[in-house]
């Protein structure tokens, strides 16, 4: 028989929670999505390559890179730069712990 | 014809099949022991663990992997074999034949879990191919999904599959193909011996978690690169799928249909082939091209040398490294001296060093190993690790200080070998003409691409090594312990305890191997002129300083910033040195920082220093700066955030806190003088601070092809070279003119030159009939030898040298006329003076500075400063009028005495 704890462990999605004003601006890679944090604004993109799944682990000059096939996306639109990606990144909603001031990320 | 064919029965010990069946069968029973260590929670871990410090077991899961391989090899030449032969209609049953079929894509999916159940980088990112592939399958996409491949990050249902599942379906359909597995005993123990000889000497790869290249399977290679021009993955899921079916259809349908098929598969083989030689030897980091030819070219091994049998390693000490074993540390335990960001705890030592990190055997774990990484032919590998910094690395090739871009457009530019001041170049592509040999000879040894060799901390003339170049430094313990390495015999069994740091303490000498050259700005600020004396002359002196390199420098007026304990680092920021990705023509392109950035009475930009980006988050961090509530100036000029300011009440209050740990500094608003009025605002704030900057007459270059020369791109000695011949520099007040590339005042800014290239050029020295060329161009200078005080009115209005007509008496007569009588003859080719930059009361039309926008005083210019200097043959410089002139000039002209002379132009 399932507790009501674990029941609601199961059916939550998995949450991350980043204190964004700690970041600070720029691009953030983590585990399973990047942050990019502007002064004005704060998406949250997938860090799966839209083409092949692969995980985007590398940022350079503004452009989110896919190490498996090389595609290239624009790290603020999510937007795809070179190919094979057909596809823009999947853009994660997020919501804001109104207490903490954190976002929270379900993935 | 007897020889040979003894040894193709000694080759030849049994069919294809049976010798897949002895491999398989040594795969399965070595599959069976590995699963016991191997953890499914941690795999990389117990992997890592395993090889590094387990040799039985590290053996066993080569012999696993390369019985494995050998399977998939001899299984492919076998199905290879009966197709060409046309043996497949031997089988008569279509359910057999349809299994037959579906076993290649079982042995593929057995074969490629086990790849991925290694759990490096290559392995977690081949899993999340699979995954998406087989997800993509419409209907049936998910359910494969969820029964074979398991969620990301996620190996149990991989494993189960792999360890049982799979193998247990492949068994069968051995069984049932060949009816038994009962392989010949001799054909078994042959097959045994090669596979554990070759396990001995080969290791089953397992790779970093972040190499720079991510890598599928040897047999996915082709796959890799085919995805690489496919937009939707699909297309390729839906084609192997085809593949199979017309596998299936081959002993089915018509002869001539199956010859098609055949032919057509052969076709497709040849492709993949040539498609997998593309990917395995010429895709690079992030599946770029990479040629052979390419300075950073590096092909990944084909095979993994092993070294099972260690002698003297302690097994029981492997060091763990965030989630998998390293051996580097186990047996380096205890080095200090590094940065906190560097301590081998977080990155080990294989994120920077390279080398064989699972291995307990010395030899083995320094192969492939860099010695002095951070070279920028290594830097993608070593710095720019995807997990460390592969953005700043990228950066730092566009940089100037890596391409040289400015020296070499306008090098070329003088040598007529480009039309264009602004060239794009890079010093990687200087080839031999008459503007690349001078280039090699005389100037491209500055440049952060010229490779480090040796250990240690760099000497006076070893300039470049990447990132290295500023971020090494060596400490008293460091220093002890390069020493005691050096002196170190093999048979010593001693290991250096002292790491140099990899920091941000970036030096002033650092800059100065190569910035104490033409500007010399770095030996400016710390005001020392360089002089034509030798070390002899100057001995017992104090006010000479000798560079190891010999040349004899002068006490001069040091630059404020310098007196006040700033140092270079000071106000030149990451985004400046390390570039900030794009290509500048030049150097005043590049710099971001401006005086009136600091020292305005409020800051232009301010931002909160919590809230900048990540790169300035860390140096921050790594500098130890308090971040809550800080605010920073931000420059004017791209935005970039000037870290160690601080700006309080409303923008004011400006300060910075020095490098050097020696507190912080109060930046000064300008004095009215500078802000107040339209008379100099136009000036720059270096046209009246400037104290002084080195300057040359001119020289002269030829071609000697009998001196003994040096390529300083490869750094060896040769026969000829270019040689300039020049005269003594002298420091004093710099030239003015005009700078209409800055585009925050109408027509541009008053701004500081210098001599730039005032030269002739002998060609006919380096190729015969080409004839000697003569330039007059003058060069933007920011000297850095900055002064509150600025300088005297007269000396810009009353100074010919100021004014651009070179050095000579520049007299006002009581008529109103203005005479100039130069110090130097003029010059053959122009009929200029020697040191001048355009004729007195003269306008120059032509090029007539090493930048485009530049350019001396024009008449009007000239006229209107010349007026102002009529005022000051008579008025003193502090004088009312004078101050007044300083508001409206035209104003004071109009109101001016009976008794003023006007002068005549």
């Amino acid at each position: 028989m399932m507790t009501a704890k674990q029941k609601q462990l199961m059916e939550k999605p998995a949450e991350s929670r980043i204190n964004a004003a700690k970041l600070g601006t720029g691009i953030f890679l983590f585990d399973t999505f990047i942050v990019i944090k502007t002064s004005g604004t704060l998406k949250v993109f997938s860090n799966k390559c839209t083409h092949a799944g692969c995980r985007i682990n590398q940022e350079i000059e503004g452009q989110l890179v896919c190490p498996c096939h090389g595609s290239r996306y624009d790290a603020a639109t999510g937007k795809v730069l070179k190919g094979p990606a057909g596809l823009p990144l999947y853009q994660i909603p997020f919501i804001t712990d109104a207490k903490t001031g954190e976002i929270i990320i379900k993935v | 014809m007897k020889i040979p064919e003894n040894i193709r029965k000694v080759l030849a010990f049994d069919t294809y099949g049976w010798v897949a069946t002895a491999a398989i069968i040594l795969c399965a029973v070595s599959g069976a022991l590995l699963a016991v260590p191997y953890d499914v929670a941690n795999p990389y871990l117990s992997v890592t663990k395993l090889v590094t410090a387990n040799p039985a077991a590290s053996l066993l899961r080569n012999i696993h992997y390369w019985s494995a391989q050998l399977f998939l090899i001899l299984t492919l030449i076998h199905i290879f074999d009966h197709l060409w032969k046309g043996t497949e209609t031997n089988i008569k049953s279509k359910s057999v034949w349809f299994r037959l079929t579906l076993s290649i894509g079982f042995t593929l999916y057995v074969m490629i879990s086990g790849f991925i159940l290694k759990a490096d980088g290559d392995s977690l990112q081949a899993h999340r191919i699979l995954s998406s592939l087989v997800s993509s399958l419409p209907w049936i996409g998910a359910m494969l999904q969820q029964t074979f491949i398991g969620a990301e990050g996620n190996f149990q249902i991989l494993y189960i599959q792999h360890a049982a599942t799979a193998t247990v379906i492949l068994f069968i359909i051995i069984i049932e193909h060949a009816r038994s597995l009962k392989v010949n005993l001799r054909t078994f123990l042959i097959t045994t011996a090669i596979i554990i000889v070759f396990s001995f000497f080969f290791r089953a790869p397992v790779n970093g978690l972040s190499d720079a290249v991510m890598k599928g399977p040897w047999y996915f290679v082709g796959l890799q690169e085919t995805l690489h021009w496919i937009t939707n993955p699909l297309i390729i899921t839906l084609g192997l799928i085809i593949l199979t079916g017309f596998v299936y259809l081959i002993p089915w349908v018509k002869p001539l249909y199956s010859r098609l098929i055949k032919s057509i598969f052969v076709v497709l083989i040849i492709l993949y082939a040539l498609l997998s030689i593309s990917g395995f030897f010429f895709r690079g980091p992030m599946w770029q091209w990479q040629l052979p030819w390419q300075r950073d070219y590096k092909m990944q091994p084909m095979l993994y040398p092993e070294k099972i049998f260690i002698s003297s390693a302690d097994t029981t000490q492997l060091a763990i490294i965030q989630g998998h074993a390293e051996g580097c540390v186990s047996c380096h335990k205890g080095m200090s001296g590094f940065s906190d960001a560097h301590k081998p705890e977080y990155i080990g030592c294989y994120s920077c060093h390279g080398g064989d990190p699972l291995t307990l055997d010395k030899s083995k774990a320094h192969r492939r190993m860099f010695a002095v990484p951070g070279n920028l032919s290594n830097a993608a590998e070593t710095c720019g690790n995807a997990g460390c910094h592969p953005g700043i690395v990228s950066r730092v090739d566009k940089s100037l200080m890596t391409s040289l871009r400015g020296i070499i457009s306008v090098d070329k530019w003088v040598f007529g070998e480009t039309t264009d001041l602004n060239s794009k170049e890079h010093v990687n592509e200087i080839g031999r003409s008459a503007a690349g040999t001078h280039l090699r000879n005389l100037c491209a040894g500055c440049h952060l691409g010229n490779e480090k060799t040796k250990t240690g901390p760099a000497a006076w003339l070893e300039r470049g090594g990447g990132c290295l170049a500023c971020h090494l430094t060596y400490d008293e313990k460091a220093l002890v312990s390069l020493k005691q390495l050096r002196n170190m015999k093999k048979s010593d069994n001693v290991l250096p305890m002292f790491h140099p740091a990899l920091n941000l303490n970036v030096t002033n000498d650092k800059c100065k191997s190569c910035h104490s050259r033409s500007g010399r700005i770095s030996m400016n600020y710390e005001g020392w002129h360089e002089t034509e004396l030798k070390p002899e002359n100057v001995k017992g002196k104090s006010n000479y300083q000798v560079l190891p390199d010999k040349r004899v420098f002068v006490k001069m007026p040091e630059d404020i910033h310098h007196q006040k304990g700033m140092l270079c680092i000071d106000c030149h920021g990451s985004y400046e040195l390390m570039g900030d990705g794009k290509h500048y023509a030049h150097k005043e392109n590049a710099v971001k920082i401006q005086c009136s950035d600091c020292h305005t009475v409020k800051a232009y930009s301010q931002k909160l220093l919590a809230s900048t980006d990540q790169e300035t988050q860390l140096i921050s961090w790594s500098r130890k700066f308090k971040t809550e509530g800080v605010e920073v100036i931000v420059t004017q000029k791209d935005g970039k955030p000037l870290i160690n300011t601080i700006v309080e009440e409303q923008g004011t209050l400006l300060s910075m806190i020095k490098k050097s740990g020696a507190g912080t500094v109060i930046m000064k608003p300008p004095a009215k003088a500078c802000i107040e009025g339209k008379a100099h605002a136009r000036l720059s704030c270096e046209a009246c601070h400037t104290a002084w900057a080195p300057q040359c007459i001119g020289c002269h270059n030829s071609y000697d092809t009998k001196a003994k020369g040096f390529d300083m791109l490869k750094n060896a000695g040769l026969k000829g070279t270019w040689v300039e011949y020049s005269t003594e520099g002298v420091a004093e007040l710099p030239v003015l003119g005009i700078n209409a590339t800055d585009k925050s005042k109408k027509n541009g800014i008053v701004s500081t030159f210098t001599p730039g290239m005032i030269m002739t050029i002998e060609k006919g020295s380096f190729k015969k009939g080409e004839k000697t060329v003569f330039h007059r161009l003058y060069a933007p200078s920011s000297a850095h030898t900055t002064q509150q005080k600025g300088r005297s009115c007269k000396s810009c209005h009353n100074d010919p040298l100021a004014l651009g007509y070179g050095r000579g008496k520049l007299v006002f007569s009581k008529e109103g006329k203005w005479s100039f009588e130069p110090a130097y003859e003029n010059n053959k080719y122009d009929g200029l003076p020697e040191d001048a930059w355009t004729g007195f009361l003269k306008e120059r039309k032509d090029q007539a500075a090493t930048r485009i926008g530049m350019r001396p005083f024009n008449l009007m210019e000239q006229k209107r400063i010349l007026m102002a200097g009529a005022c000051l043959t008579c008025h003193k410089e502090n004088s009312l009028v004078m101050k007044r002139s300083l508001s409206d000039f035209d104003k004071t002209i109009h109101e001016r005495s009976k008794h003023c002379v006007m002068p005549l132009f």
